[in-house]
This record gives C-alpha cells, sequence and structure tokens, in this order.
C-alpha cells in the first residue's frame, strides 16, 4: 500500500517525464523579441532612423522659428526705416537742392517736388518744367549739364538699375542691421537716382530745348555767367559735387552689380555672403575595427578573429565659414563603439588557483571573477584546472562609449546643387561607458570593465561630405567619415590599431 | 527533418527552424522553468528568456553533448541569471545542518501538488532543491552556480526537504480526513 521512500527520488521519478504547455503568447513574444534582435543584428533598427531624423526636423523647426522670428522683426523696422531714411535722405537733398533753388525756376522746384513725394505725375511735371525752362537760368543749366551725363550712365543701365534694386531688397531681409543700413543708403540712392533718371528722362527734353537756346545765345548765356553771383555759383560747385559723388558711388555699386548680373547667380551672391553659421544635427551607423593582429585584452587572443560592431552615434555640430570654399565646424557627439574578440574558451574555474587565462586587462565583477578564459588556439597547450563539462565555446565582447568632441575643417570641392567636400580634422573622446561580456552559461554576462582604456583620447578625422539642397536654408548631408584613434588603448598587445568608420547623415541650418 | 538540420537552419537564424525547434521542446523546457520558478507567470517569463537566449546563441552550441542537456542548462541559467541578479538574500538560520535523509509515503501523489510544494519553497531553497535532488547537480557546483558555500547548500537542502515533507504529510492527512 505505501513504502517510504527518499523524498529526493520521489520527487524525482514523479517530476521525471512532466511537460507542460506554456500559453500561444510565449512564442509570439519570442518571436517578436528574436525579429528585433535580428533588425538590430542587421543595421539601424528603421524607428531609430525615423526617429532621428523626426528629432532632426524638430529640432531645425525650432531654430529656424526662433531665428526667423527674429528676423522678421527687424525686417519690419527696417522697413520703416526704410521709409523715414529715404524720406530724410530725400528732405535732406531736398534741402540742400531747395536753398540752391533760391534762383532757379519753379520747374526745378517742381522736379525737386518730386523727388520729394516720389509721385509719377510726369505729365503735369513736364508741363510745368517746360513753361519753367523758357526762363531757364544759368545755374540750373550746369546743374542739368551735370545730370545730363547722368542720364547718359543711367540710360544704358536701367534694365540693371532695377535687378539690383532687387537685390538691394534681398540683402534688406538677409543682412545684419548695420550692413542693412549701408544697403538702405545704397537704396535710397539708387532710389533717388532713379527718380531722378525718371526726372532726368523728362528734363533731357528741356536740356535739349534749352541747349538750343544756350546755343543760339552763347553770348547772353557767357554774360549772365559772369553776372551771376557768387553765391549762386559756389552753391552750384557744391551742388553739382554731391551729385557727383552720388553717381560716382552708384556707379561703383552698379559696375559691381552689372558684374553679378553677368554671372547670372544673382541668388548665389549674397547666399555666400551671408551665411557664414550653419548648425546641423547627424545620426549613423558606426562601425569600429582595428588594423593589424592585436587584442586590447590580452597577448593570447593576437591572432584570434576579431569582429567589429555596428553602433550608433548622434550629436549635434556647428560651423562657421571662413570663406566661400572653407568651413570650420565643431560639435557634440554621443558614440558607442564594440568589438568581439572571437573563439575563446570560457569555463568556470573552480578549482581557484592561478588561471592561465587570466586577462590581463580587465577587472572582472563578481560574475565573472571566477570565470577562465583562453584562446582556443593555446587551448591544447594548458593543462586546464577544474572541471571542463561546462565550457563553451564563445566571444568576449568589448563595448565603449564615448561622448565626442570633434574639430573639423570643411573644404568644398563642388558647389553645385550636390555639393562635394573633403573633411579633416580631430576628435577628443570622452570614455563614459566600459563593459566587458561574453556568453557563459546560457547568458550574455557583463563580466567586468577594461583597465586599459584611458578616460580622454583623441582620433584623427578625414571624410568625404555630400550635400544636397532641399532650400536655401536647409541642407541635407551625408558624411562618411573614417577615424583613426589615438591613445585609446595602453598596454595593448601585438598590433592593436583601432579605428572606427561612420556614415553620418544630417540635417543643416544655415544663417 | 532531422533535429540537426533544423539546428543547422537555426544557426542561419531560420525563422520556420525556429519554430520548429521551439514546439519540439518547448513543454519539455516549460516543465524545468516550472520547477524553478515561484508560479506559473515566472516561469512563462523564464521560458521566453531562455527561448531568446537559445536562438540568440544557437551559433554556439558545438554539437558537444544533447542538444537537449544545452536547451535545459540555458533555461536552468535563466533563472539562475536572474536569482544573481537579485542578489543574495540570506535566509534566516543558516546553521549548519547534516544532510540528511527525509522519506515520505509514496501514494498515488498529485503531480502538479509536487510541483506547487516546489514553486512554494523560498527562492533559493527552490533552487537548491532542484539543482540537487531533481538534476544531480553537486554541491560543489551549485554553491559555485549561487555564489554561496557548500555548507550552505547543504543546510539550504536539508530545510527544502523538511519543507517538502511538512506539506506532502499535511496533504496525506487531508486527503484521509476527506476519505474519512
Amino acid at each position: 500500500m505505501s513504502d517510504k521512500k527518499n523524498i529526493d527520488r520521489l520527487f524525482k521519478e514523479k517530476l521525471k517525464d512532466f511537460e507542460a504547455t506554456p500559453s500561444n503568447s510565449v512564442w509570439e513574444n519570442i518571436s517578436i523579441q528574436l525579429q528585433s534582435i535580428e533588425k538590430g543584428k542587421k543595421g539601424i533598427p528603421m524607428w531609430w532612423l525615423v526617429a532621428g531624423v523626426a528629432a532632426a526636423l524638430l529640432l531645425l523647426f525650432t531654430i529656424s522659428q526662433v531665428v526667423l522670428n527674429n528676423n522678421t522683426n527687424p525686417l519690419q523696422e527696417i522697413i520703416v526705416d526704410e521709409g523715414t531714411i529715404k524720406n530724410s535722405e530725400n528732405t535732406d537733398l531736398q534741402d540742400a537742392i531747395n536753398k540752391k533753388n533760391t534762383l532757379s525756376d519753379s520747374g526745378e522746384k517742381n522736379v525737386s517736388e518730386n523727388l520729394k513725394s516720389e509721385s509719377s505725375n510726369f505729365p503735369s511735371i513736364s508741363s510745368t518744367t517746360n513753361t519753367g525752362s523758357i526762363s531757364a537760368q544759368n545755374d540750373n543749366l550746369t546743374k542739368h549739364d551735370n545730370e545730363n551725363r547722368n542720364v547718359t550712365v543711367s540710360n544704358n543701365t536701367q534694365n540693371v538699375n532695377r535687378n539690383t534694386y532687387k537685390i538691394n531688397k534681398n540683402e534688406l531681409v538677409k543682412s545684419s542691421s548695420e550692413k542693412s543700413k549701408n544697403d538702405l543708403t545704397d537704396n535710397t540712392n539708387s532710389n533717388l537716382y532713379k527718380d531722378k533718371v525718371e526726372n532726368n528722362n523728362i528734363d533731357k527734353a528741356i536740356i535739349d530745348e534749352l541747349l538750343k537756346t544756350v546755343n543760339n545765345t552763347s553770348e547772353t548765356k557767357e554774360t549772365y555767367k559772369i553776372a551771376s553771383t557768387n553765391t549762386n555759383v559756389d552753391e552750384n560747385i557744391t551742388e553739382s559735387e554731391e551729385s557727383n559723388t552720388i553717381t560716382e558711388n552708384y556707379k561703383l555699386s552698379l559696375t559691381e552689380e552689372i558684374a553679378a548680373n553677368e554671372d547670372e547667380n544673382i541668388e548665389d551672391i549674397p547666399k555666400e555672403e551671408f551665411d557664414l553659421w550653419s548648425i546641423a544635427s547627424n545620426i549613423g551607423p558606426v562601425y569600429f575595427n582595428s588594423f593589424g593582429n592585436g587584442s586590447s585584452i590580452h597577448p593570447q587572443f593576437n591572432n584570434n578573429s576579431k569582429t567589429g560592431d555596428i553602433n550608433m552615434s548622434y550629436g549635434i555640430s556647428g560651423s562657421y565659414a571662413i570663406n566661400k570654399k572653407l568651413r570650420v565646424r565643431a560639435g557634440i557627439n554621443k558614440v558607442n563603439l564594440g568589438y568581439s574578440t572571437n573563439n575563446v574558451i570560457v569555463y568556470d574555474n573552480i578549482g581557484g588557483s592561478d588561471s592561465p587565462g587570466l586577462l590581463r586587462n580587465i577587472k572582472l565583477n563578481e560574475a565573472g571573477e571566477n570565470l577562465s578564459f583562453i584562446s582556443i588556439d593555446e587551448f591544447n597547450f594548458l593543462q586546464v584546472p577544474g572541471i571542463l563539462n561546462n565550457f563553451i565555446e564563445s566571444s568576449i565582447d568589448q563595448k565603449l562609449g564615448f561622448i565626442e568632441i570633434p574639430l573639423e575643417l570643411e573644404y568644398r570641392i563642388s558647389n553645385k546643387k550636390m555639393g562635394i567636400s573633403v573633411i579633416g580634422g580631430f576628435s577628443a573622446l570622452f570614455l563614459t561607458d566600459n563593459e566587458i561580456y561574453s556568453f557563459f552559461n546560457g547568458v550574455s554576462t557583463l563580466l567586468g570593465e577594461a583597465t586599459n582604456i584611458n578616460n580622454t583620447s583623441f582620433s584623427a578625422n578625414f571624410g568625404l561630405g555630400f550635400d544636397f539642397k532641399m532650400s536655401d536654408k536647409f541642407i541635407l548631408n551625408l558624411e562618411p567619415i573614417f577615424k583613426y584613434q589615438i591613445n585609446t588603448f595602453n598596454n595593448t598587445s601585438g598590433n592593436f590599431n583601432p579605428y572606427f568608420i561612420g556614415i553620418y547623415f544630417g540635417l543643416n541650418f544655415k544663417f | 527533418m532531422s533535429l540537426d538540420l533544423l539546428i543547422r537552419k537555426c544557426k542561419k537564424n531560420d525563422t520556420n527552424a525556429q519554430s520548429e525547434i521551439y514546439k519540439l521542446f518547448s513543454s519539455k523546457l516549460f516543465a524545468v522553468c516550472l520547477k524553478y520558478s515561484r508560479n506559473h507567470v515566472d516561469a512563462e517569463d523564464n521560458l521566453q528568456d531562455a527561448f531568446v537566449t537559445i536562438f540568440e546563441k544557437m551559433s554556439q552550441y558545438g554539437y558537444k553533448g544533447s542538444f537537449e542537456g544545452w536547451l535545459k542548462r540555458i533555461a536552468v541559467n535563466t533563472v539562475l541569471q536572474k536569482y544573481r541578479r537579485k542578489g543574495v538574500f540570506n535566509i534566516v538560520n543558516e546553521d549548519d545542518i547534516e544532510d540528511i535523509v527525509v522519506e515520505v509515503e509514496d501514494y498515488d501523489i498529485d503531480i502538479n501538488f509536487l510541483l506547487q510544494s516546489i514553486q512554494e519553497l523560498p527562492y533559493r531553497y527552490r533552487l537548491v532543491f532542484n539543482l540537487y535532488a531533481l538534476d544531480e547537480y553537486s554541491h560543489k557546483e551549485i554553491a559555485k552556480m549561487l555564489d554561496i558555500t557548500t555548507g550552505t547548500t547543504k543546510s539550504n537542502l536539508a530545510r527544502a526537504r523538511m519543507i517538502l515533507k511538512d506539506k506532502i504529510e499535511n496533504y496525506y492527512a487531508k486527503l484521509n480526513s476527506q476519505s474519512l
């Protein structure tokens, strides 16, 4: 009926063939987890990319909002200023003209009034000037002579004048207040001048007529000239000088702008001048490995195969244009690196004696302190202590994290819609994560940390940049950059020269 | 499809092969997880983690020893890993107790009751009892796995046996009172 049984045996026998079916959700969860691991191994998970780009866009959108908002206010002010400056300039000039014109006829006055009001009542003006021109005086003549010269310039370049006017408008929007002030004066000059030109077009007819009368009555003209008052002459001189300087200034700016028009690159000119700064966010996969046979862990692993990990790097940077071709940039990135030393036998060193597989450069934690590691190459030659029924062929996985501060120069070799640059510089790397993992007894276990990694190290960087202009302000870029690490590890064995390659994808905002 | 072929396909991350392997071994491994965990929910969690590790590390299976043994070892280690992560909590009264032999009567005892009894053991008692009594690890190995001394494993084992004995005796007592 009943017999006494060892409790261990009872349980063992009863539960020997015990099986139970888990719920279906277990497999579903497993397959989901496996899929995400697969994706992680194959490359950057899609959501990472999407999230990265979204974050970048959001960041830049915010920045652009701030910058553009800051810009709109000054712009409005400038527009207001434009009017007042123009008016004041007008009135200044007007005053001078008025002063001078104390002796001048009503026609001239009408012209100056036209300048002031900027109205285009050409027919009425011409009619009044015509009536006035009959009684035109000497000083008026000289002035007209002067302006006549201007007319020739302006007539030739009137079309250009319109173009440049547009450019000035653009510049106004983009430029700093100081610059815009200068431009404003230019602009006002050009406006004034334009008005003058328009007026002078009308005056031309008058002048021709006048010249005729003058030619006819050259003697009268001479005598009148002599008879004219000194003050009048002086004022005439100052006035003509004034208009000469205006003309000359204008001529200068004209030649510049004509040259610009010849290039037919009106948009490029202000861009190169004003987009001094840019800010960019970037994200991309980085691949870590080393040149040559060597190990950062132990000499016994020098010839073991090593597998570089693909990790992520992300960060932001700002750049400043030294000139059209050269930019200097700096930033801050988070970068994770890792590699695996393969063909390592890991076993529990239960004997606790000094192990031949002790890792020179690793400080083991509790989980790892009794583990021993041997390269499979050396396995045959070693007397391995302890039990070996549990050993497993594994790998030692080193994972490192850095904060990277790059300082780089970017030289543009092509400046089309698709731009190409050469990038060179260096980075300072500050260690943030330092972990050693290994797969043991069925699970990947954190074993400790490496003791031979410097807290601060450097890298020499060299790469190419490809950028694609989305708009005047936003630029997409792709930068494969090779970074050769300097002074990251000490006490390495063999020929261990670590490097990493990043394919950075970024969004640039220029301002 | 032979097991070897399935394993080879699994090493190449073939999803169908993974599903086949799961179908073949999930009920056996779930039994292991049920014995080592404190309840059904935890057991399912552990089973899930164990299988993820299995498929992740499939490439490292070197055909040394039985595949099922390898799978079971991973399942057990998954549970132990969690135990290690939680830290070692000393259970009161750790005095060394001699390795005692506990005997109980063997009626037609319900297997679910036995399983429940194990699950109800304190965490470390459960692990030690499972490892020693059911999976035949030595005290030395268990001490190593759980990061405790062999004295402690022996004491834990003895206490686990006593608790289980009480449970079984109570079970029989209840059974008798019901049948009376």
